[in-house]
């Protein structure tokens, strides 16, 4: 008989510290996640390259327009360390993100090597000029190492966090498109040329190939970022980051690059 | 369990860092290779050039400075630096004087395709002293010692020839000379003394002289042949010198000069408007008779500033009125022209084996460049055509600083072959084409 009633009282137990767990996890989160995530990247901005001179060649301030939203992608593992008021996010993610920008300029030929080179003479500086029209597209695949700090409202459905992302560029590449024509100069018979349109890919960091376009292989940005937590193993976050840290190695390049990033995270343990 | 998570983010983080600077994009990609340059068996200490106008960085119908400063000789001494080579002295014009003897310049493009384009002279800061007797121009003196010895038109047949430098002589030689009775091959010697390195490429004006006149002059006179008797002594007493104590150095070879555009350019032309008329060809006066022009006689590009006035006079249109001898190469002369080339050729070649010299067959290049659809190089396509080919200045026989810089890296190539050295190229891009000012 007493062996009967611990049994049942052993159930009853059992049962009560199940349902106190269930409840417990309804209500509140491990103190420690661990998990994978993968989303889209969705980058734009503008760039301003002072006028500079080349050689004898005069090359005007360069106006690279933004040319909407470049899409890239993001994948990588992350770990959230949960304290009670606040919580440590930290993560490894390979991203891509595509920068596309147009610029309209007139400049000396000289000033833009294919084009001199293209030419059937080499024409004096100050004589010959040419307005292009160019798109580029600028992929940049970096690893990033963001260590957020965040709080939690809504039984911890809902999180902000800010903080730090390093970013270690792994590949830079500018893809550009030029259109444009060589415009007339009478005195010297030079007729107007429509300028085929050339593709070039460089290697932005390289700087032989970049020149004063070298991007840094290491910078770091601001990112802020909202998550959202409808079941205990699913994250979905929207975030913004800003590269403060510059991404060319011309301090004197102006600009402003934006990154923005939607993922899904999925709690492994 | 927290520290150990820290530990593996700071792990992380340096194993990320040191990825990252393992990474090189450092690298020139226009450089051809990345290795370091070596001399080889050579020694470039003080290297002297032998020649003629190839040599001085003649280049539209001139010396100036910027040409002198773009000669194959002064590009090849700027490589030779990265292997120890010491500085290289030219007769450099100053540059107040930078426009040296004067030169032609490409003002305007043509109108049309069967337009001309406007040409100009220089006109001012000239490096003339004076005028000789006869009232030729003299030049700025520049009696230092001197490394670069090229002297436009001098022939092989000319060196050992007493007041080749004199007032009545050739300018470029004048200029050189205290003692104006120096022979070119006594002036050499002088500028010799600790050479370690020679580049001798003579010979040409011994045959092109010939050619641009249009095959009028008779053997060993000014604009004749040169026999190749008197090629052979002249040749072999240079390389003698030049090769003296063992002395390492290159000749360069005679290129098959009638793919010039000297050559080419007014025979295309005429070629085109006879096909238009239908006509078969124009009479040309030739040594022995008057004839029908075939596809084998060139029209020279001295032609060019009588072509309309010829035209309108039907100059080449009867036998009574035909093209004279000076306007034309004939395909007897072409031949003539082609195997005495040939025939110093050998000499010279002969000569730099028996002395332990480079030999480059320098025709390969000027064969590429001949060839259909040129010679691309770092995205830049050389031609044999006059103004737009742009290895070919002004005068349609000598080459721009692009075109030396061709020359340069062929004779570098020929050198690093023969003295297991890596003298490094140069990129012609870097060297300007036909200039329009």
């Amino acid at each position: 008989m007493p062996t009967l009633m611990n049994k049942r009282q052993l159930s009853i137990t059992a049962l009560f510290l199940i349902g106190s767990s269930v409840a417990m996890a309804q209500t509140s989160v491990r103190p420690f996640e661990v998990g994978i995530k993968g989303g889209g990247t969705f980058t734009h901005g503008f760039t301003t390259i002072p006028a500079q001179t080349v050689g004898s060649v005069q090359v005007p301030q360069l106006d690279n327009k933004s040319n909407g939203i470049g899409y890239g992608y993001s994948g990588g593992i992350w770990a959230r360390k949960n304290f009670n008021s606040f919580f440590i996010q930290a993560e490894v993610t390979y991203n891509r993100f595509v920068l596309k920008q147009k610029t309209n300029v007139t400049l000396d030929v000289n000033a833009n090597p294919a084009l001199a080179n293209a030419l059937p003479v080499t024409v004096l500086p100050g004589l010959v000029n040419a307005t292009l029209n160019v798109t580029s597209e600028s992929a940049l695949e970096a690893i990033d190492v963001p260590i957020l700090i965040g709080k939690r409202w809504l039984d911890g459905k809902l999180r902000g966090y800010v903080g730090p992302n390093f970013i270690f560029v792994q590949k830079a590449q500018a893809k550009r498109v030029n259109t444009g024509m060589i415009n007339a100069n009478t005195t010297v018979g030079f007729p107007a040329t429509d300028i085929p349109a050339t593709t070039s890919t460089t290697n932005l960091l390289n700087r032989y190939e970049a020149q004063n376009l070298e991007v840094n292989d290491f910078t770091y940005a601001l990112e802020l970022g909202v998550g959202f937590t409808p079941v205990s193993f699913l994250d979905i976050d929207a975030r913004y980051a800003v590269p403060v840290g510059g991404v060319y190695k011309d301090k004197n390049i102006k600009g402003f690059l934006g990154i923005a990033t939607v993922s899904l995270g999925f709690r492994i343990f | 369990m927290q520290s150990m998570i820290q530990f593996r983010w700071g792990a992380l983080l340096t194993l990320l860092t040191a990825l990252v600077a393992c990474t090189n994009n450092d690298i020139d990609p226009s450089l051809v290779s990345g290795e370091t340059p070596s001399k080889g068996s050579a020694d470039f200490t003080r290297y002297v050039a032998v020649g003629n106008s190839l040599t001085a960085g003649y280049a539209d119908g001139g010396v100036y400075r910027e040409s002198q400063l773009n000669s194959y000789p002064n590009i090849l001494a700027g490589q030779f630096k990265t292997v120890g080579g010491g500085d290289f002295i030219q007769p450099l014009f100053t540059e107040a004087q930078a426009n040296g003897s004067g030169y032609v310049r490409l003002r305007k493009l043509p109108a049309s395709a069967v337009s001309l384009p406007t040409f100009d002279t220089t006109k001012t800061q000239l490096a003339v002293r004076g005028l000789s007797s006869a009232g030729r121009p003299l030049y700025t003196l520049f009696t230092d010692a001197n490394q670069n010895l090229g002297v436009p038109a001098i022939k092989t047949a000319d060196i050992l020839t007493p007041g080749y430098g004199s007032a009545a002589g050739n300018p470029y030689f004048e200029r050189l000379l205290t003692d104006k009775t120096t022979t070119y091959f006594q002036y050499v010697s002088n500028n010799l003394s600790n050479a370690t390195f020679f580049s001798c490429w003579l010979g040409n004006n011994d045959a092109l002289l010939y050619a641009t006149s249009g095959g009028i002059g008779a053997e060993n006179t000014a604009n004749g042949l040169t026999t190749t008797a008197l090629f052979t002594t002249n040749f072999t007493a240079m390389m003698n010198k030049l090769a003296e104590g063992g002395r390492k150095g290159v000749v360069v070879s005679i290129p098959n000069i009638t793919q010039a555009p000297f050559f080419t350019t007014a025979t295309a032309q005429v070629n085109t408007l006879l096909r238009a008329q239908g006509l078969p060809g124009l009479y040309i006066r030739t040594k022995s008779n008057v004839r029908v022009s075939t596809s084998s006689d060139y029209f020279l590009l001295s032609l060019a500033p009588f072509f309309n006035t010829f035209l309108a006079q039907g100059v080449g249109l009867s036998p009574a009125n035909p093209v004279p001898d000076q306007f034309v190469l004939d395909a007897s002369e072409v031949q003539a022209l082609n195997s005495r080339v040939g025939e110093f050729n050998a000499v010279m070649k002969s000569q730099a084996d028996a002395k332990g010299a480079a030999f480059v067959d320098i025709n390969g290049i000027f064969q590429q460049i001949t060839q259909a659809g040129g010679y691309v190089q770092n995205g830049i396509t050389y031609t044999a055509s006059y103004i737009q080919g742009g290895a070919f200045g002004l005068d349609g026989i000598h080459l721009t600083p692009a075109g030396y810089a061709l020359i340069a890296n062929e004779i570098i190539k020929g050198i690093n072959s023969k003295y297991s050295s890596t003298v490094p190229q140069v990129n012609p891009a870097n060297y300007r084409r036909v200039l329009l000012q």
